[in-house]
C-alpha cells in the first residue's frame, strides 16, 4: 500500500534545507574516458559536461531518500558550469532540498547541488527536480527551478542517435547508476513501463555531445549553462532512437528538443549557453 | 532489528584522542544476521555489481543472491543448524556463494586454506568434524587423501566459474525467511598460533555485524566507492569487504592474488577507491620508479595493519591518498585505527590510532594491571561481540579470556594522548643477554633502508647470550655486500635502535622470501633452509 502523497509532501516541506555531502570523488583519466565513451563522446582532456552529475548523485539520492523511498523520476536538470572537471581532481559535493511543489502530475522535489575541488575552486552548480507521481493537495514551498533562457530563432538542424539496452548498460557502468528499472524488464514492468527506460541523464548527455560538436566547435569548456526537461521516458530497446533537433540563435544560445522513434517528445525546453 | 539507541560511555581519560563524532551504534547495519543484511542489500539495489574480479567476472547483487539461494536450497538437505561445512577454495566467486548458503542454513563455514596439504587440512577436519567439504579442482588430491572414512559429503566444483556450484542448484531458499540467530556461529578460521596446533576461532553474526558497523561508521563510503580486495578469500577480511561494500552501495573488486605488476592496472581500470592492505604491500608499491600516472587513479584510502612508518609519508606523497594504520585480529575485530581527522598529523608516527567506540584496549602487565603511559604491555581487549571462543578448546579460550579480557599476545604501548603503538608479538621476542628485542621493530628499521626491500629478523641460539639477532635482507637484484656493505646496514640500525638490538648476523637475498598465504614471511621455512643459521651469514663478530 503506497504512502499517500500528501504525507510525503508534508515530510518534504519539513525537510527543506536538508543538506547532505557526497563522499569525496576523485577523478581519473580512465573514469572520464569511460564516461565519454558511454555517451558517444571522444575522450578528451576534460570530462564531458554532464559528467558533473556523477559526483553529486550520491548526495542527491540521499536527500531524496530522507523524504521518500517511493519511485521518483528525474524531471528537469539545469547545470551552471564554473570550471571543467579534469583528471586528478578531488571533488566535494553537497546537495540540498530547496523546493517542494505539487501539480497534477504529482509531487516535485527540487534539489540544488554544488561541487568544488578540495582547494575550494567552484566546479558546477546543478538544480534538478524529481517527480513522485500521484495525487496531492496543492503545495508550494521553497524555491523553484531557475528561469530558462529563451533562444531566438535560427536554422533548425537534426541528429539521430541510436538507443539500445547495451548503450543503457554502458551508461549505467560509467555513471554507477544501476537503477533497476533502466536495466531489468521485470523491474520496469513492476513500475508500469513496457520496457526498461533510458537514464534521463544519458539522453541529455547524448544530446550535449552533439550540441558541443556543432555549436561549440567540439570544445565543451565553452558551455556555460545547460538544461532541459525530461518530459517522457525513452525506452531502452533495440531499434529505439533519440531524434534531436536544435538551433543556435547567433547570440550564444542554443535551443534543443528530442523525441523518440514514434515522435513523442522526450527532452523539451532544452537550452545551452555557449561562450565565444 | 536492534535498538540503535544504545550508547557506550567512552571510558577513556580526558585528553586522549578519539575518533570524533561517530554515527550511533548499529546505524550502518541494523540487522541481526549477515543473511538479513545480504538479502536487504541485494533486493534494494539488484542491478548494481557486488563483485568484479580482475580478469572479467562481473556479478550483480541480484545474480549473486540467486546463486546463493539456489545452492542453499540444495544444502538444506545436508546441513542442519550447528553443522560445520569445510570450504577449501581459491579466490573465486563460488567461495562467497558457499559462504552465504552455508550460513543461511544456520551451518558454520570452516575455512581451509586452498593450499593446505593433508597434514594441516586433515587437522582441521579432525578438529571440526564437518558434514561436508566444498573444494575446487586444485584441491582434489588433498581432499581425496583426507576425506575417506569420515562419512562426509564431498562437493567438488563442477563447471567453470561462476557456475561451479550450479549443478547442485536446489529450489530457491528465500533468505528473507532464514531463521539465523545473532549467536549462530557463522565461520571458523584456524589461527596459526605459535604454540600447539592451529585453533579454530569461532565468529558469530554479532562479531561480523559489529566489525561491519564499526568499519562503516569510522569511514563513510558511497555509491561511487569500490573496495579492492587483494587478500585470500579464506580469511575473514574479503567477506567483510563484500558486506561493507554491499551495505554502502559499493562494489568489491577482487584480485585472484596480489601482484604488484598488475596492481595499478586493476586499480585504474576497475576504478578502485579503497584498499585493504597487508604485509609488505606498501614496500612493494614503492619498488618501481615514480611516474606521471602515479596519481591518475581514484584511490582515496588504504587501511593497513603495521605500516612501516618510514615510508608512510613517501607513499602518500607519491600516490596521493591516505594510509590509515589499523590494529585488528580475528578474535578482536577492529581494535584500533588512526582517526580519519587526525590522519595527516599522525603520518609517520607509526601509531595504530585508538580504539573505535565500544572497544577498549588495556595495555597490561603479566598480572593484567594497566601499565603506565609509555611502557610496553600486552594488549587486552574488551568489547561486545568479540569472538565466541576456540572450537573444542574451552580451556584455551578461558585462558585467553581470563579476567574478562581477550589476551591478544601483542605487545603495545600508549603515548600520553592515548595513541597505541605496536611493539611486537609476545612470541616473536628475541631474548638477548636479558634484553627483549622485538623482531618487528628491527624489521621496520631495516625495511626503511632505501636499498632493502624487506627484512625478516629471527633469533639464533647463542651459547653466550642465549639468543642473537639475525636479519635476512631482501635486496634488489644486483645489490651485493659491496654495494651495500654490512657496516652501512649496521650503522643504519645503530642510528635508530639501541645497540643491543642491532643484528649480529646478516644474510642477503635477492630471491623473495618464502611466504604464508597472508604474504607474511614464512620464518619457519626460511630458517629451515639452513640448519645452522650462522652458516653463510655475515657475522659482525667474526
Amino acid at each position: 500500500m503506497p504512502e499517500p502523497l500528501n504525507n510525503i509532501a508534508a515530510r518534504a516541506v519539513a525537510a527543506i534545507g536538508t543538506e547532505i555531502h557526497s563522499e569525496e570523488f576523485r577523478t581519473s583519466s580512465h573514469r572520464l574516458a569511460q564516461f565519454a565513451a558511454a555517451i558517444g563522446d571522444a575522450p578528451g582532456r576534460v570530462a564531458p559536461p554532464t559528467f558533473a552529475h556523477i559526483p553529486v548523485m550520491q548526495s542527491m539520492v540521499e536527500v531524496i531518500g530522507r523524504v521518500t523511498d517511493a519511485f521518483a523520476l528525474h524531471g528537469e536538470h539545469d547545470y551552471v558550469f564554473h570550471a571543467p572537471i579534469e583528471p586528478g581532481q578531488r571533488l566535494f559535493s553537497r546537495s540540498r532540498l530547496t523546493g517542494v511543489r505539487t501539480n497534477r502530475a504529482g509531487l516535485t522535489l527540487l534539489i540544488t547541488s554544488d561541487t568544488e575541488t578540495h582547494l575550494g575552486q567552484a566546479i558546477c552548480t546543478q538544480v534538478s527536480t524529481v517527480l513522485v507521481t500521484g495525487r496531492a493537495d496543492p503545495v508550494m514551498a521553497g524555491g523553484g527551478p531557475p528561469p530558462r533562457p529563451d533562444a531566438g530563432p535560427g536554422t533548425v538542424q537534426r541528429a539521430e542517435m541510436p538507443i539500445s539496452p547495451a548503450r543503457t548498460l554502458a551508461y549505467a557502468e560509467a555513471a554507477r547508476d544501476y537503477s533497476s528499472y533502466c536495466l531489468n524488464d521485470a523491474d520496469a514492468a513492476a513500475l508500469g513501463f513496457p520496457s526498461p527506460i533510458v537514464h534521463g541523464m544519458l539522453t541529455l548527455s547524448l544530446a550535449t555531445t552533439a550540441l558541443v560538436a556543432v555549436h561549440a566547435g567540439g570544445d565543451s569548456t565553452r558551455l556555460r549553462r545547460l538544461g532541459c526537461r525530461f518530459s517522457y521516458p525513452l525506452f531502452s530497446r533495440e531499434g529505439e532512437r533519440l531524434d534531436l533537433s536544435h538551433h543556435a540563435d547567433g547570440m550564444g544560445l542554443v535551443a534543443f528538443a528530442a523525441a523518440d522513434s514514434t515522435g513523442r517528445p522526450v527532452l523539451t525546453r532544452g537550452y545551452a549557453e555557449v561562450s565565444a | 532489528m536492534k535498538s540503535p539507541s544504545r550508547t557506550v560511555t567512552d571510558p577513556r581519560p580526558a585528553g586522549w584522542v578519539t575518533h570524533g563524532e561517530v554515527a550511533p551504534e548499529w546505524s550502518a547495519v541494523p540487522e541481526t544476521s549477515i543473511i538479513q543484511l545480504l538479502a536487504r542489500g541485494c533486493h534494494e539495489d539488484p542491478e548494481r555489481p557486488l563483485i568484479l574480479i580482475e580478469d572479467g567476472l562481473r556479478m550483480t547483487r541480484r545474480d549473486f543472491l540467486a546463486r546463493c539461494e539456489r545452492f542453499a536450497g540444495h544444502l538444506r538437505g545436508i546441513v542442519k543448524p550447528g553443522d560445520n561445512v569445510a570450504v577449501m577454495l581459491d579466490n573465486r566467486l563460488e567461495f562467497m556463494v558457499a559462504f552465504f548458503a552455508i550460513v543461511a542454513c544456520r551451518g558454520t563455514l570452516v575455512s581451509v586454506a586452498p593450499t593446505a596439504k593433508s597434514h594441516d587440512a586433515g587437522h582441521i577436519l579432525n578438529d571440526s568434524n564437518p558434514v561436508a567439504i566444498i573444494h575446487g579442482p586444485d584441491q582434489t588430491p588433498v581432499v581425496e587423501a583426507i576425506t575417506p572414512g569420515r562419512g562426509m559429503t564431498v562437493i567438488a566444483l563442477g563447471a567453470a566459474e561462476p557456475d561451479g556450484l550450479a549443478h547442485l542448484d536446489g529450489p530457491r531458499f528465500d533468505f528473507r525467511t532464514a531463521a539465523c540467530q545473532g549467536g549462530d556461529c557463522v565461520s571458523v578460521y584456524y589461527t596459526s598460533g605459535t604454540t600447539g596446533a592451529p585453533k579454530g576461532c569461532m565468529l558469530h553474526h554479532g562479531w561480523w555485524l559489529r566489525v561491519i558497523d564499526i568499519d562503516l561508521r569510522l569511514f563513510r563510503r558511497g555509491s561511487q566507492d569500490r573496495q579492492l580486495c587483494v587478500l585470500p578469500f579464506y580469511y575473514a577480511d574479503p567477506t567483510l569487504q563484500l558486506l561493507t561494500s554491499l551495505a554502502s552501495s559499493g562494489t568489491m573488486i577482487v584480485m585472484r592474488r596480489f601482484s604488484v605488476t598488475r596492481f595499478w592496472d586493476v586499480v585504474t581500470k576497475l576504478d578502485a577507491t579503497e584498499l585493504l592492505s597487508i604485509a609488505s604491500i606498501p614496500a612493494l608499491l614503492m619498488t618501481g620508479a615514480p611516474g606521471p600516472s602515479d596519481r591518475d587513479h581514484r584511490m582515496r584510502l588504504a587501511i593497513h595493519a603495521g605500516l612501516p612508518k618510514d615510508i608512510h609519508r613517501t607513499l602518500i606523497d607519491r600516490y596521493g591518498f591516505h594510509w590509515h594504520n589499523q590494529y585488528g585480529s580475528t578474535e578482536g575485530g577492529i581494535m584500533s585505527r588512526v582517526p580519519h581527522a587526525l590522519a595527516d598529523e599522525l603520518v609517520g608516527t607509526g601509531t595504530m590510532g585508538v580504539e573505535p567506540p565500544g572497544v577498549t584496549v588495556r595495555v597490561a602487565d603479566d598480572d593484567g594491571n594497566e601499565v603506565p603511559v609509555g611502557e610496553v604491555g600486552e594488549a587486552l581487549i574488551a568489547g561486545a561481540d568479540l569472538y565466541m571462543g576456540y572450537l573444542n578448546r574451552p580451556e584455551v579460550t578461558a585462558e585467553a579470556n581470563r579476567g574478562g579480557w581477550y589476551h591478544s599476545g601483542d605487545l603495545v604501548r600508549r603515548d600520553e594522548r592515548g595513541l597505541l603503538y605496536f611493539v611486537g608479538r609476545r612470541k616473536e621476542i628475541i631474548r638477548r643477554s636479558g634484553e627483549n628485542i622485538s623482531a618487528s621493530e628491527v624489521e621496520a628499521v631495516l625495511g626503511a633502508h632505501p636499498m632493502i626491500t624487506e627484512a625478516a629478523v629471527v633469533p639464533v641460539p647463542d651459547a653466550m647470550r642465549g639468543e642473537e639477532v639475525k636479519a635476512y635482507l631482501l635486496v634488489a637484484a644486483g645489490v651485493t655486500m659491496d654495494s651495500l656493505p654490512p657496516a652501512d646496514v649496521l650503522a643504519h640500525c645503530a642510528e635508530r635502535l639501541a645497540g643491543f638490538k642491532v643484528p649480529r648476523y646478516l644474510e642477503y637475498r635477492t630471491e623473495d622470501f618464502p611466504r604464508l598465504a597472508s604474504m607474511k614471511v614464512d620464518k619457519q621455512t626460511l630458517k629451515s633452509l639452513t640448519p645452522d643459521l650462522t652458516v653463510g651469514a655475515w657475522d659482525r663478530e667474526a
